[in-house]
């Protein structure tokens, strides 16, 4: 390369000018240098003082772990993060300054760069023996297009090399393959070995067309029976559907009379009255001086697969789903002996999918509670299938709804009104995704009655039927709106906009007001009397402490109950939203409180239950241990308390109640 | 002054990586506090836009006025630096015209994308300019062009050879974007834009290294991006020598004093050319017939290579990236997952819909992987052929393909010195 500004021959006199320029330009080069030192300085200290890598604090917290009720260390963890966080920020502060600083030394040395440059120029000297270079540069130059032609071969070829070792030619064949194939089904503990599908198990044989019920497709197509879907691999003609008036249902679930029992997740809406005759003490976490264990455990029985749904029980029976990631199978237990009286298999349906849901390990395969209309009982899996059986366990119908698009796996709980059921099927990313609905399907059919969509994303909350001012109404949260639907049409009532991101928690409704918390938003007290009335969906008051992010919370009309996952516990009143008390419990939620008579039932994950008043001051009144994690909610009938943990199904109450 | 210049440029380096954002966690408040509400920008305002637009045009208009009818350096700086401020630091190099190459491909190969119209008039206007005056976007308008011009300390002249061949990349560059940008696969412009973390201060360590390399070669070499990668500079080349008012060196006759060529950093500025004798046309004939007969065979063997290596280009893709990576974990040959797959298991969905989207981009980029193949074969023959032309010239003039029209040959001139009788005639 050559200069275009020749050097002259004869060095110039220093001019003012250009002493200055050069002067102003060194100064700015040793200004800009001195900052780049600076802030590589403060680079280095902002690195002990990253809150990504708390290495210290990750020490303390294991430490806290097996020492919970150390307040000091605590607080030492809460002042180190203080500590780290504000020397994070401040280091980044002083890079942001230094920055500025450092842009503008560098404007100023290149103006003063310029400036002495022009004192410096020089007109260019001709140079006549250029116009006879350019035959020799054309030829050097095609040289040099040929050279880089070669080159460009060359790094083809490089490519073509490292294609061949590319893996992607092996997944688009297996993706080709996949459709043909039979879908790997989910199989059930019992499955014929020697089957097709995930890890040797094979879908169930198509129950017999006397127990088989229908099953359909996602969408809106028709029911269909099972064997014939697995025979041709599509749903035959849709036939006439009874409707569901006609179904044969009965007037026990014809009326809004709610049903005596725990007919679905978190029980009856209004609670429970009496708390009278439930335990508040019991201990099975270890050896009990007695052989048998805590007579006051009255059976424990192990449930054969896991699930965090809560048991619901109606007419002596208890219900429940469990699944991993092969087998999933609905259970029923004898709410007397604990006997599992029937296991029914869960095959997957034709639309569930070829492969098992993706979820979260604190979701499941099994997290939605089952529910009951009195006749049937109704379960729901991950991938979107929909299960009825009879008391007795005969599938009435199976419908498949088509695997969702959900974050953590799908985990609202169904929910019953008269003669049908109530599905809040969230998913998508965004509500812009338009995949999200509240959706009916007649109990005694799985007919679809009516599906509205929903303007949220995936949430994992659970709708209540509630009775406001006479009407019946269907409550539902997501990101942003908590929403109230006519259960009959499907008609949206009312809508109010005041939760944000990801809603776990589930709305609880007394007295007209329903309360729904998601722990980036608040706790939100709102009016949900009939449509007709102008104020419905008012917020009443918002609270802004203790919330939660899984847990439900509760409310008798007076108090409202709001647990966080940390352990922190919250009463607010429900008049006004003042908050009474708080108390840190020192564990850790995701089973959610309920509220029986004068009393909160509370579980851990630790498996231990706390009960206290539900009051407008904190006193505990009992607490009940059990040897493993309780994640699901207890169900309180008839004196006894049932609690699903990790592995058994308990019963807990007095010798009296036993019957 | 030199090793002061690398140690300013260095010092670039650090402060950009100390202003990178970084993410952590919130802390774990355990009561009474309120998190505040997720915030999104609204959209830049329509009528912010058209200001966008009406800027852009004034000020090609103005930097034609002041290259070719006042003639006037210091007044063109003036612009390239208001061009800098604005589009550069003040809409923080988005969007610009040499970005939006991307929408307008997107736009024709993806039905269901909506071009906007800032992007499509940030994309028309320069080269409707360029049929009206030349280069005069890349003289004073574009933001990158403008970052090298003010760093520009100490030119030295790039052996012709190297510039003809290095001049052949922006080619490359060109369909590589229009590729991914066609193919929905990325928009590689904007990802490996050198200048746009200068006007953000925030950007990755690779980006601020290529930027500041970039920057530091720009202070010896005049607008390295601009001559040897800019994808935006090929379609100005192609309409700059259609102009109609175009940059003339000298405003009467040349008297080849070569004080031009010498001025310009930027190779724009041809020089005469003697005639070819007899036997320098016969072999040139020959030599052109060659590379024309050769021409269809760059361009098919370019499209067959290309095609072959279909694979490796298709990585771009992150769905493509995405079903990679899942089949390999599927199949035991990594160990541990990356954010993308464990962000993928938690929709729940299986890893057959992730093969099956990857290989449709597969199926996509069939297509255009033989056309980016068969289109360097043509570049590169055709830049041949243009190499194997001999052209006679009598006088100095620059070069409208490569002419930035940055107004230094002027001073350069002695004609221009002549005086009023010598610009007797008017430029434009």
């Amino acid at each position: 390369m050559t200069s275009t500004d020749p050097t002259p021959d004869t060095p110039l006199a220093p001019d003012p000018g250009y002493v200055a320029a050069a002067a102003t330009a060194w100064v700015a080069v040793t200004f800009c240098l001195s900052m780049v030192g600076l802030l590589a300085v403060n680079a280095v200290q902002a690195r002990s003082h990253k809150p990504l890598a708390p290495a210290q604090i990750e020490l303390l917290r294991a430490q806290l772990g097996t020492d919970p009720r150390n307040d000091a260390l605590r607080a030492q963890i809460r002042d180190l993060d203080a500590e780290l966080r504000t020397g994070y920020f401040a280091a980044r502060n002083r890079a942001i300054q230094g920055t500025y600083l450092l842009a503008a030394g560098i404007l100023v040395f290149l103006i003063a760069t310029h400036v002495t440059a022009k004192f410096r120029a020089r007109l260019p000297l001709p140079s006549p023996e250029a116009a006879g270079r350019s035959w020799i540069d054309a030829a050097l130059g095609l040289r040099s297009m040929g050279a880089l032609g070669l080159v460009m071969a060359g790094l083809l070829l490089g490519m073509v090399i490292l294609a061949r070792h590319d893996s992607s030619a092996e997944y688009i064949r297996a993706a080709r393959q996949a459709p043909g194939s039979a879908p790997p089904g989910v199989g059930v503990p019992d499955a014929p070995p020697g089957s097709a599908g995930v890890k040797g198990l094979a879908p169930p044989p198509a129950p017999a067309p006397k127990s088989g019920g229908p099953v359909r497709q996602p969408g809106r197509g028709a029911p269909v029976p099972p064997a014939a879907a697995k025979s041709s691999g599509k749903p035959p003609a849709p036939k006439p559907e009874p409707t569901s008036s006609s179904s044969g249902t009965s007037t026990a679930v014809a009326t809004d009379k709610p049903l005596e029992g725990w007919i679905a997740f978190r029980g009856p809406v209004e609670g429970v009255g009496d708390a009278a005759g439930f335990l508040t003490e019991w201990d099975q976490s270890g050896p009990h001086p007695d052989a048998s264990g805590d007579p006051r455990l009255l059976w424990q029985t192990k449930v054969p697969l896991p699930g965090h749904n809560s048991p619901i029980v109606f007419g002596g029976k208890i219900f429940l789903s469990g699944a991993d990631q092969t087998h999933r199978a609905v259970f029923c237990f004898d709410a007397v002996t604990g006997k599992l009286l029937w296991q029914k298999p869960c095959e997957v349906l034709p639309g569930g999918g070829t492969e098992p849901p993706k979820v979260m390990k604190d979701t499941g395969y099994a997290p939605s509670t089952m529910a009951t209309d009195g006749e049937r009982v109704f379960a729901i899996f991950p991938n979107g299938d929909v299960f009825a059986y009879d008391l007795q366990g005969e599938r009435k119908w199976g419908v498949a709804l088509g695997m969702p698009e959900n974050a953590y796996g799908h985990a609202s709980s169904l929910a019953c009104y008269r003669d049908r059921v109530l599905i809040q099927y969230d998913q998508g990313h965004s509500a812009d995704d338009g995949k999200s609905a509240l959706i009916a399907l007649g109990a005694a059919t799985g007919k679809e009655l009516w599906r509205t969509r929903r303007p949220v994303p995936n949430s994992w909350s659970s709708p209540i039927v509630i009775t406001a001012d006479g009407h019946a109404q269907v409550v539902t949260t997501g990101d942003p709106f908590v929403i109230s639907y006519d259960p009959q049409t499907g008609k949206e009532l009312w809508r109010t906009k005041c939760l944000m991101a990801d809603i776990g928690p589930s709305p609880c409704y007394a007295a007209g007001v329903v309360y729904a918390a998601a722990n980036l938003a608040g706790l939100y007290a709102i009016r949900a009397t009939a449509a007709s009335d102008k104020q419905a969906g008012e917020v009443l008051w918002e609270g802004k402490e203790g919330l939660p992010d899984t847990c439900s919370p509760a409310t008798n009309g007076k108090l409202v109950f709001v647990v966080s996952t940390y352990g922190s516990v919250v009463c607010y009143s429900a008049a006004d939203g003042k908050k009474l008390w708080e108390e840190e419990m020192k564990a850790q939620f995701q089973s959610s409180p309920v509220i029986v008579g004068n009393r909160v039932y509370l579980a851990d994950t630790q498996g231990v239950t706390r009960i206290f008043e539900a009051a407008d001051q904190y006193k505990p009144v009992g607490s009940g241990r059990l040897g493993e994690p309780v994640r699901a909610t207890p169900a309180f009938v008839d004196g006894r308390i049932y609690v699903r943990g990790d592995s058994n199904l308990y019963c807990l109450g007095a010798e009296k109640a036993a019957g | 002054m030199r090793s002061s210049l690398l140690g300013v440029l260095v010092a670039i380096a650090f402060a950009s990586s100390c202003r990178a954002a970084e993410q952590f966690p919130p802390p774990e408040f355990s009561q009474g506090y309120h998190y505040p509400g997720i915030s999104t920008p609204a959209p830049r305002a329509l009528w912010a836009t058209y200001v966008d637009l009406a800027v852009l045009a004034a000020t090609l208009g103005l930097t034609a006025y002041v290259a070719l009818r006042r003639r006037r350096r210091r007044e063109l700086v003036v612009v390239v630096v208001f061009s800098l401020l604005y589009f550069g630091f003040y809409r923080h190099g988005c969007i610009c015209s040499v970005g939006a190459i991307q929408n307008v491909a997107l736009a024709a190969f993806d039905r269901t994308y909506a071009l906007p119209v800032a992007a499509a008039a940030f994309f028309l206007i320069p080269l409707l300019a360029a049929l009206l005056f030349g280069r005069v976007f890349c003289a004073a308008a574009c933001p990158l062009g403008a970052a090298q011009e003010v760093v520009l300390l100490r030119p030295l002249k790039v052996p012709a050879w190297l510039d003809r061949a290095l001049s052949t990349l922006p080619y490359v560059y060109l369909g590589a974007a229009v590729l991914f940008a066609g193919t929905g696969a990325a928009f590689v412009i904007c990802d490996y834009d050198p200048f746009v973390l200068f006007f953000r201060l925030s950007g990755s360590r690779g980006m601020l290294l290529f930027g500041v390399g970039i920057l530091l070669l720009a202070t010896v070499v005049g607008r390295p991006y601009c001559r040897y990668l800019c994808p935006y500079g090929v379609l100005l080349r192609w309409l700059a020598p259609f102009a109609r008012w175009q940059v003339r060196i000298t405003p009467a006759d040349c008297v080849n004093c070569h004080l031009c060529a010498s001025a310009c950093p930027y190779g724009a500025i041809r020089a005469p050319t003697p005639e070819p004798g007899a036997i320098g046309r016969t072999v040139g004939r020959g030599r052109l017939a060659t590379l024309m007969l050769l021409l269809p065979v760059l361009i098919v063997v370019g499209g067959w290579m290309m095609s072959l290596g279909r694979p490796i280009l298709a990585r771009v893709h992150p769905k493509v990236r995405l079903a990679n990576r899942l089949w390999l974990e599927e199949q035991g040959r990594v160990q541990g997952k990356t954010p993308m797959t464990e962000a993928f298991e938690r929709q729940g969905r299986p890893s057959t819909d992730a093969y099956r989207e990857a290989a449709a981009v597969h199926a996509r980029f069939g297509i255009g992987s033989w056309a980016f193949g068969g289109w360097l074969g043509l570049v590169v023959g055709l830049r041949m052929i243009g190499q194997a032309i001999r052209r006679h010239r009598r006088d100095y003039d620059a070069d409208p393909a490569a002419c930035v029209a940055c107004a230094r040959c002027y001073a350069s001139c002695p004609v221009e010195h002549a005086g009023p009788q010598a610009l007797a005639g008017p430029p434009m």
